[in-house]
């Protein structure tokens, strides 16, 4: 009776066992349809009235981008992330598109997403990784820490939407600079204030020259983000005048 | 791609073969017999004690001051007091191990250093496969490193005093103009380069503008050193 108990008992948790993974690693047959996606918008923006989807960009099997244009002709976007329980859920909204970097699952898969108005004078836009210079003693050790500025140059061409998957130079970089650089350990109060403080990343829209430039908004004032589950994920500032440096 | 610190891991390994002979000093002179996992488990909750941290050379020191897993072992084995005589050696040797690990934390540091300068480049530089530049900086230049000049260049560096608030002032003084032009001291990192085996020391070494100089940067300090070779290619060379 004992054994039949037990044999029981293991079948039942492998079949749950199976279950269980094969719902876990399930990969999504299709995205929505449209009219699914804006209902699901609707929930979280609940004032979305007219909105034109301008594309669905897969970035791997388990998300997916989606640049719109809303009814008031402002630019925006939404992520979704396939959820093994909840099936698509929305991940992001956002009523206008300034740059956001989305990290999916690991470090190392980040991706620069993107909706912007076309403008006449705006040829693309430019990414940077910085790290800012700094220098200080600490006992009598001299630290000097250079700055590191990387860029990368997306051209727009008819289109102001886009992803860019973070290059993979800059997430060497990044992690040389979280894993070896000076001033990181062997402070005592490290954690209370740090001189190194990690990699910012920024961005700046480019003109047809090849100058840095900017145009008035899209950023109106009743804009609305909606950030819904716990992947994290980085806002990312346009960079002012002086904080891009240039050589000669 | 090994940054295994060789001295820590022989160190720790050291610690458990004390502690296990000690151990088995114990076992042989007790004329019950305590079973292996029993023992085992006895060392591991002897291990567990309060103890207060200091700082020390970049780490921190574990003293152990209360042996907490000891007393909880007495309490649990209170009503036994026969096993708990013969227990209590074990318990007690798990809360000593404490010390042992902690003679050997303050050993590592100097020997380590003995093995592995911290003040010399062939430490951070010990193999280079293939130097590659990357270019960290919009005012560094396009250029390649040779890897023979680069040999005979880090064959003979000269460690050098460096005014790290000197060099930070040079480019940070002026009025933030726009755009901002600065050329970076040190627009270049080396990629490529394997430090000394086994001693588990990670390091970013930037190259200066010059070709000449080159600062190595770990999280345990950072050390500049000029040789009188530039070791970019040839033709870079203006």
């Amino acid at each position: 009776m004992k054994r039949i108990y037990l044999s029981v008992g293991i079948i039942l948790i492998v079949v749950f066992l199976t279950i269980f993974f094969r719902q876990y690693f399930s990969v999504p047959s299709k995205f929505l349809t449209e009219e699914q996606l804006i209902k699901e918008m609707k929930k979280v923006y609940p004032e979305l009235d007219g909105l034109e989807i301008q594309n669905i960009v897969q970035l791997d099997e388990r998300h997916v981008f989606v640049p719109f244009i809303l009814e008031n002709g402002s630019y925006g976007m939404a992520s979704w992330t396939w959820e093994p329980w909840k099936k698509w859920e929305i991940h992001m909204f956002d009523s206008e598109g300034s740059p956001q970097l989305w990290t999916v699952g690991k470090e190392s898969e980040r991706y620069f997403i993107w909706n912007m108005p076309l403008d006449e004078q705006v040829a693309g836009i430019n990414f940077y990784l910085i790290r800012d210079r700094n220098a200080w003693i600490s006992g009598n050790i001299p630290i000097y820490l250079p700055r590191i500025q990387l860029e990368h140059h997306v051209a727009f061409g008819g289109q102001g939407y886009g992803v860019l998957k973070m290059p993979d130079e800059w997430v060497t970089v990044a992690t040389w600079l979280s894993e070896n650089e000076a001033g990181r350990t062997d402070e005592l109060f490290s954690s209370m204030f740090s001189h190194n403080d990690l990699v910012q990343y920024g961005w700046r829209l480019v003109d047809h020259t090849g100058q840095l430039t900017y145009i008035e908004g899209n950023t109106n004032n009743n804009s609305f983000g909606y950030f819904g589950s716990s992947d994290y994920d980085q806002m990312i500032l346009p960079l002012h005048e002086g904080e891009v440096e240039f050589g000669k | 791609v090994v940054d295994v610190d060789v001295v820590e891991w022989s160190l720790t390994l050291l610690v458990w073969i004390i502690v296990a002979l000690l151990a088995w000093r114990i076992y042989k002179k007790q004329e019950e017999s305590v079973k292996a996992w029993k023992i085992v488990l006895l060392m591991v909750a002897g291990l567990f004690s309060f103890s207060v941290n200091f700082p020390n050379d970049g780490g921190m020191i574990r003293l152990a001051v209360l042996p907490l897993g000891v007393m909880i072992l007495s309490f649990v084995f209170r009503k036994k007091k026969e096993s708990w005589s013969v227990y209590r050696k074990y318990a007690w040797l798990g809360f000593f191990a404490n010390y042992i690990f902690l003679a050997t934390s303050l050993l590592s540091s100097p020997i380590h250093s003995a093995i592995y300068p911290a003040d010399q480049a062939d430490t951070y530089i010990a193999e280079v496969n293939e130097p590659a530049l990357r270019i960290i900086h919009p005012s560094g230049e396009v250029k390649a490193i040779n890897e023979q000049n680069f040999e005979k260049a880090i064959s003979k560096l000269v460690k050098t005093d460096f005014p790290s608030l000197d060099w930070y002032y040079e480019v940070e003084k002026f009025e933030p103009t726009e755009p901002k032009y600065v050329v970076e001291k040190f627009p270049y990192v080396i990629d490529g380069i394997e430090p000394k085996w086994g001693s588990g020391i990670r390091s970013i070494v930037y190259l200066e503008k010059d070709g000449k100089g080159i600062l190595i940067s770990s999280p345990k300090g950072q050390y500049y050193f000029r040789s009188e070779h530039v070791m970019f290619e040839e033709g870079d060379v203006e």
